[in-house]
């Protein structure tokens, strides 16, 4: 049994960063295994063959062998660089790859060729073992050289137009993933287009009632403000010439965005034009879930995977993020 | 990196070609905590540029000490400020007016009192950047005035928009209507609203309208390439549509502050033009704002 690597003391500050952690955690403890269902896809293979080159994760792949085989050569990789698992079907592809991390044979659950939606309901399917007691949802963590800093901006891929129950788990979520990159106390800026609230602004209101109740319940753990524009989220007050006194103002590690559309573009702007590094995940099942865009750069997608290594790695631990403050949540996926 | 004019070239380039011995009566609504050495500064470069004609609203103590002003207007509280700007830009007196952030309304309320003031309520809030990257001038809209734009507003902000970017010189202006994803979703109603809105367009004469579509492909070549996006618009956008106020915002935050962009804005639909300042931005990106006005005179 390996040495226990010591959990990070200071928070991670760029995808580089993340990167070499995953290398480390692959060191110590041996490669983390990744389950791609329905690999038939050559971007999602030549990823996760350079992250095996790098030391960072090993692949297992679920789906129509020769079309896997067909795509491992579109994208170079040599035939025998994977294990294969035959399936027929998208939804068996996902069904195995549920069982493999279930079964603790695989740490990181990968979306290859197949909808998004397959992969999820067959995965949070209650009797394939991988629901947590939580929401997923999914964070866009992101390094933007000119924030100097990692910013999760969150949920802009799983949930519509989260209600304030679904949000608190968005949150303990998005601490999770933060946590798995060593910031222990996160600040949270819950977005809005201004920072007053307005009845006119129907958003604004449904901020001051989130960090009302976020900051009452979890305020040893968490630092959260809210409506907060952009602006003030990344650039201290005094900057703005804003008179604010507040420790989340300029500092944000999280940014909460109430609608899908709002994180998704948000994120996608300071990708490309602030040249920002995207690792995406999808956290609260038991494993975390990758999915990586075929227009991502190969750096995000590697990026992308070591963090849900990270991810899986924080969990293993059992080292408790937020303690919940809903009952039932089960009942709100 | 390609050679992109800045959006002070793009501005200069613009405003040459129309130059008039005319001199321009330009408002400027000044915030009691404008620092007055901002103030100065700003009210410097625009003297310096020889165009314009200066007339602060503003409190005694932050505009009293100013050179280069051709008329005060001592206002203190922001409905007084309100009233006074009111009465100069439906009076047909001024030719351009400026908005400076004011902290004691915090956005978006500091730019939707325009719409107080000047009894109109279609504004559009246009913004303008010239990324290197692209090789192109980008318009944004609504950053200012429409929280949840609704299917008619949407006509709008494009027919708006795309007026913008004739002035700018860009022929046959594309027009992304930005969503999270491509295909529109009744599970995401503005994508729905995205495609209605779009489809009202297919036989525009004056450009491309396209949407939804997501802020990668929009601007992106490659990005469409690789997801094999149709259509006119896909990684050749001028124009990027928010599908709200709060979205445009934030893109708008991204842009000036994680990017480092320079972003000029301008409300169009009233009486004149306004500039709208930005708070964090220095004055002379603030004086950009005013020159951007100027082309819709």
């Amino acid at each position: 049994m390996p040495a226990e690597l010591p959990f990070l003391d200071q928070p991670l500050k760029s995808h580089h960063q993340v990167i070499e952690r995953a290398k480390l955690i692959g060191r110590t403890h041996g490669l983390s295994s990744v389950v791609v269902a329905a690999a038939e896809e050559d971007d999602v293979l030549a990823a996760m063959y350079a992250c095996k080159q790098e030391g960072i994760s090993d692949a297992i792949l679920t789906g129509n062998p020769e079309n896997i085989r067909k795509a491992l050569d579109l994208a170079k990789v040599p035939a025998d660089s994977f294990d294969i698992i035959a399936t027929e079907s998208d939804q068996e592809s996902a069904l195995k790859a549920a069982n493999l991390a279930a079964s603790g044979e695989a740490d990181v659950v990968m979306k290859g060729f197949l909808k998004t939606s397959i992969l999820l309901k067959t995965l949070l399917k209650s009797d394939n073992g991988l629901r947590d007691r939580e929401l997923v949802s999914h964070s866009a963590l992101l390094y933007v050289p000119k924030y100097g800093k990692l910013l999760n901006v969150t949920d802009g891929g799983t949930i519509p137009t989260p209600d304030l129950r679904q949000k608190l788990v968005v949150i303990q979520n998005a601490v999770r993933v933060l946590r798995a990159v060593g910031v222990a106390k996160p600040n949270i800026a819950v977005f809005g287009s201004g920072e007053s609230i307005n009845d006119k602004y129907p958003e604004t209101l449904d901020a001051q009632d989130l960090v009302s109740v976020a900051a009452e319940h979890w305020k040893d753990e968490i630092n959260i403000s809210g409506p907060m524009p952009l602006d003030l989220a990344i650039k201290k007050p005094e900057d703005l010439n804003a008179r604010i006194n507040d420790q989340v103002a300029g500092y944000a590690d999280i940014l909460l965005v109430h609608t899908l559309e709002q994180g998704n573009i948000i994120a996608k702007t300071l990708i490309q034009f602030g040249d920002a590094i995207f690792m995406g995940v999808i956290a609260g099942a038991k494993v975390p879930i990758s999915l990586v865009s075929r227009s991502d750069s190969m750096m995000n997608k590697m990026a992308s995977i070591a963090l849900a290594v990270c991810l899986a790695d924080f969990q293993r631990r059992n080292i408790p993020a937020l303690p919940s403050i809903i009952a039932n949540e089960q009942e709100i996926q | 990196m390609m050679n992109t004019p800045s959006v002070q070239a793009t501005l200069d380039a613009l405003l040459e070609n129309r130059a008039s011995s005319k001199t321009l009566r330009l408002a400027i609504a000044v915030a009691l905590d404008t620092p007055v050495g901002e103030l100065r500064e700003l009210t410097d470069i625009l003297a310096a540029k020889k165009r314009y004609e200066l007339h602060l609203i503003g409190p005694d103590e932050t505009i009293q000490s100013l050179e280069n002003v051709a008329t005060l207007h001592q206002a203190y509280l922001p409905e007084d400020i309100d009233n006074v700007l009111g009465n100069l830009l439906t009076s047909g007196g001024m030719d351009l007016c400026l908005l400076l952030p004011d902290p004691r309304r915090p956005e978006p309320s500091a730019e939707a009192r325009l719409t107080h003031a000047s009894g109109h309520s279609t504004l559009t809030g246009i913004s303008l950047l010239c990324p290197e990257r692209l090789g192109r001038p980008l318009l944004l809209a609504d950053t200012m005035i429409n929280d949840r734009p609704k299917h008619d507003d949407l006509e709008s902000i494009i027919k708006v928009s795309q007026s913008a970017a004739l002035k700018l010189g860009i022929s046959n202006p594309k027009t992304a209507l930005l969503a999270a994803v491509e295909v529109a979703n009744p599970g995401l109603p503005v994508t729905m609203l995205e495609a209605e809105v779009a489809a009202a367009f297919a036989n525009c004469k004056t450009g491309y309208v396209q949407g939804p579509l997501s802020m990668d492909l929009a601007i992106n070549p490659s990005a469409a390439k690789k997801k094999k996006a149709k259509g006119e618009v896909p990684g050749k956008a001028d124009i990027l549509v928010a599908p709200s106020l709060t979205v445009a915002r934030g893109i708008l935050h991204c842009l000036t502050f994680a990017c480092e962009e320079t972003v000029v804005n301008v409300l169009l639909g009233g009486p004149i033009p306004v500039a709208v300042g930005q708070r964090g931005v220095s004055m002379h990106e603030t004086a950009m704002a005013v020159q951007f006005s100027e082309i819709f005179i």
